[in-house]
C-alpha cells in the first residue's frame, strides 16, 4: 500500500509517497515527470524494498513555487524528505535524466550512507548547444501553455520509436500538460545550468550508469563522457528512448536488483 | 567579492576586529568555541555573493580583537556582537552562530531585539545538560596543539565530524585561551536567560551526526517555541558543521534569508 504524505523544507510543501517494506531505495523523477514517473518501474521490482519518490518542488502534489531552484535546492529538499519519511540508511539512490543529477547531488550530500546509486539517461552537464532550445521552449510553455510545446518535446523524448505500451506513453503526455507552466520554465532554467562534475568525483559508493540506445538528448557516448569523472562506475546501454523508466521500465528494475546482488547482499 | 577588514573600538578596553565582504543588508556570523571567524569563508562568500553585507567579528584574542579583561559573561559577549551591528549602522542584521556562537547569538536577540530581523543557529546544543566528561576532554584535546596530530584527529573525529568526513582542517585554528574565556564567560550565564533566543523567526540548522548538539534536543526546542522556529537538519554532518557541509549550510541560509531578510533591499 501507498502512503501519501506531505512536509515543508525551505518554506515549500513536498508531496512524497512511501511503499513497500525492505531496503531503503529513493527514485527521483526527470524535469517533465512526477513521482508518478517511476510507477511502471515499482509494477516490475520484486519486493523487498521500502521505496521513497517525492514530487520535486513545483511538480505534482508539491507546492507551485514562484522563486528560482536548483539542483542543490532538489537534493536538500529530497535530503529533508528522507528524514521526514525516518527512512533508515544505507541507501541506494536511482535518479532519471535531470533526476539522476539530483541523485548525484543527494549522494554527494549523504556522503557514506550512500550504498548505491543508479542513474538512467543523466543529464549530468549542461549542454551549451541545447541551452537557447530550453529556454525558449520553456519561455513559449510560459507564455503558451504546455499543450504549445508537448509536440516538440515529446519527439525527441519520447517519439513513436521509443513507444513500447500505448497506455503508458498516453497518461504521460496527459501528466505532461498538466504540468505548472511557470515551474517548468525555472526547471528548464535549473537544467540549462547544470554541472555535477564535482559533485560525481566525490562519489564514494558504486554507480551504475543507464544509457538509451535510442535516447535522442542523452545518446550514450555523451553520457559516456559526462561520467568520466565517477570513480567506480559502470555503463550498461539498454534499448530504450530518453524516458527509460516508462520506455524500458523492466530494465530499470532488474539493473536495481542487480545492484545488490553486485554488493553481496541479499534483496 | 573584496574582503576587508576593521577594527571597532567598544569602550576604551576592547578592540574588535571585523571581517567584511558584500553589498547589501548585514548578516552577522559568529564562530564556534576558541574558533576565528575564518571557520565561515565559503558560506561568508556565497551569503555576500548572493547581496548581503557580511560582517565576521573575531572573538576577543583572535587576529586584531583584544581587551583588557576577558568576558564577564554570555551578555558581555553578546554585546560585543551590538556594538559592531550599531557601529556599521544598516541594521537591524540577521545573525548566524555555530556552536558556541549560538549562544552568543541567542543571548543578543534577547538583549537586543532591535539588532535583530532572524537568527540561524547551528550545531546549537539548546540542551541544559552538560557535556560529559569524556566530550569535554575530546574538544580540550581537539584544541590542544601540543598533543600529537594522531590522537586530537581521533578526538576530532570523536567530537566533531561524521564518519567520512576530513578532520585534517580542523588541527588548525585552535585559540585555546579563547576557548577557556568563552566556556567561562558562557558558565556565569544560566542556559534560561539565553535558551529562546528573543522573538525574531529562528533557523534551527541541526547536524544529523552531532554528539554535543543533539536531534532531540532541537524538535524539543520546535516544539516549546513553534512556528518562529523552522527547523533543518544537515545531512552527514557532526558538531563541526561548517567545514562539511558548507554549500548546504549557506543555501539554507540564504532561502530561510529570502523570507524573512531578503537582499536587494533594505530590510
Amino acid at each position: 500500500m501507498t502512503d501519501l504524505r506531505w512536509t515543508e523544507h525551505q518554506g515549500v510543501s513536498l508531496h512524497y509517497k512511501l511503499s513497500g517494506e525492505g531496503r531503503s531505495l529513493v527514485l527521483i523523477h526527470e524535469l517533465s515527470g512526477t513521482s508518478d514517473s517511476w510507477d511502471e518501474v515499482i509494477a516490475k521490482l520484486a519486493p523487498g524494498y521500502r521505496i521513497l519518490r517525492a514530487d520535486q518542488r513545483g511538480t505534482g502534489l508539491s507546492e507551485k513555487v514562484r522563486t528560482p531552484f536548483s539542483i542543490a535546492d532538489m537534493a536538500a529538499d529530497t535530503a529533508a524528505i528522507i528524514r521526514a519519511a525516518q527512512l533508515p540508511p544505507p541507501y541506494t539512490i536511482a535518479g532519471i535524466a535531470s533526476g539522476a543529477a539530483i541523485a548525484v547531488a543527494l549522494a554527494a550530500l549523504l556522503g557514506g550512507s550512500v550504498e548505491s546509486l543508479l542513474l538512467c539517461s543523466p543529464a549530468l552537464k549542461a549542454n551549451p548547444e541545447r541551452r537557447g532550445y530550453l529556454l525558449g521552449r520553456a519561455a513559449t510553455a510560459r507564455e503558451e501553455g504546455m499543450r504549445a510545446v508537448v509536440d516538440l518535446v515529446f519527439e525527441r523524448s519520447y517519439p513513436q520509436s521509443a513507444i513500447t505500451d500505448q497506455h503508458v506513453h498516453d497518461e504521460y503526455r496527459a501528466r505532461f500538460l498538466a504540468i505548472d507552466p511557470v515551474c517548468y520554465e525555472m526547471a528548464n532554467h535549473m537544467l540549462a545550468d547544470v554541472d555535477v562534475s564535482a559533485e560525481m568525483a566525490g562519489l564514494a559508493c558504486p554507480v551504475l550508469v543507464l544509457a538509451g540506445s535510442k535516447d535522442l538528448l542523452r545518446p550514450v557516448a555523451h553520457v559516456e563522457a559526462d561520467i568520466a569523472p565517477i570513480p567506480d562506475r559502470r555503463l550498461e546501454v539498454v534499448k530504450s528512448g530518453h524516458i527509460m523508466i516508462l520506455q524500458a521500465p523492466e530494465a530499470v528494475a532488474s539493473a536495481l536488483s542487480g545492484l545488490y546482488q553486485a554488493s553481496g547482499e541479499k534483496a | 567579492m573584496t574582503l576587508t577588514r576593521h577594527l571597532v573600538p567598544r569602550g576604551a578596553d576592547v578592540t574588535l576586529e571585523v571581517l567584511k565582504e558584500g553589498e547589501g543588508p548585514l548578516v552577522v556570523m559568529l564562530p564556534s568555541l576558541g574558533r576565528p571567524a575564518t571557520d565561515f569563508d565559503p558560506i561568508a562568500a556565497e551569503v555576500a555573493a548572493a547581496g548581503y553585507t557580511v560582517l565576521r567579528p573575531q572573538p576577543r584574542g583572535i587576529g586584531a580583537s583584544v581587551s583588557a579583561e576577558p568576558w564577564r559573561d554570555l551578555h558581555d559577549c553578546a554585546a560585543d556582537i551590538a556594538t559592531i551591528i550599531e557601529a556599521f549602522g544598516d541594521g537591524p542584521a540577521f545573525v548566524a552562530g555555530h556552536a558556541f556562537g549560538n549562544r552568543v547569538t541567542r543571548m543578543l536577540a534577547t538583549d537586543r531585539p532591535d539588532l535583530i530581523s532572524g537568527i540561524s543557529i547551528i550545531a546549537a546544543n539548546v540542551g541544559i545538560a552538560p557535556s560529559g566528561p569524556k566530550m569535554r576532554a575530546a574538544i580540550r584535546a581537539s584544541a590542544n596543539p601540543d598533543l600529537p596530530a594522531e590522537e586530537r584527529l581521533e578526538a576530532l573525529r570523536f567530537a566533531f565530524f561524521a564518519p567520512g568526513n576530513d578532520p585534517t582542517g580542523w588541527l588548525e585554528d585552535w585559540y585555546p585561551e579563547v576557548l577557556a574565556a568563552q566556556r567561562h564567560a558562557g558558565d556565569q550565564t544560566p542556559r534560561h536567560e539565553d535558551y529562546a533566543g528573543g522573538s525574531a523567526p529562528l533557523l534551527y540548522l541541526q547536524p544529523d551526526t552531532d554528539p554535543l548538539a543533539h536531534v532531540e534536543d532541537a524538535e524539543i526546542f520546535k516544539r516549546e517555541l513553534g512556528d518562529r522556529v523552522t527547523v533543518v537538519v544537515i545531512p552527514n554532518a557532526s558538531h563541526a558543521a561548517l567545514p562539511e557541509q558548507p554549500g548546504f549550510i549557506a543555501r539554507e541560509l540564504l532561502a530561510f534569508m529570502a523570507r524573512v531578510h531578503p537582499a536587494g533591499r533594505a530590510a
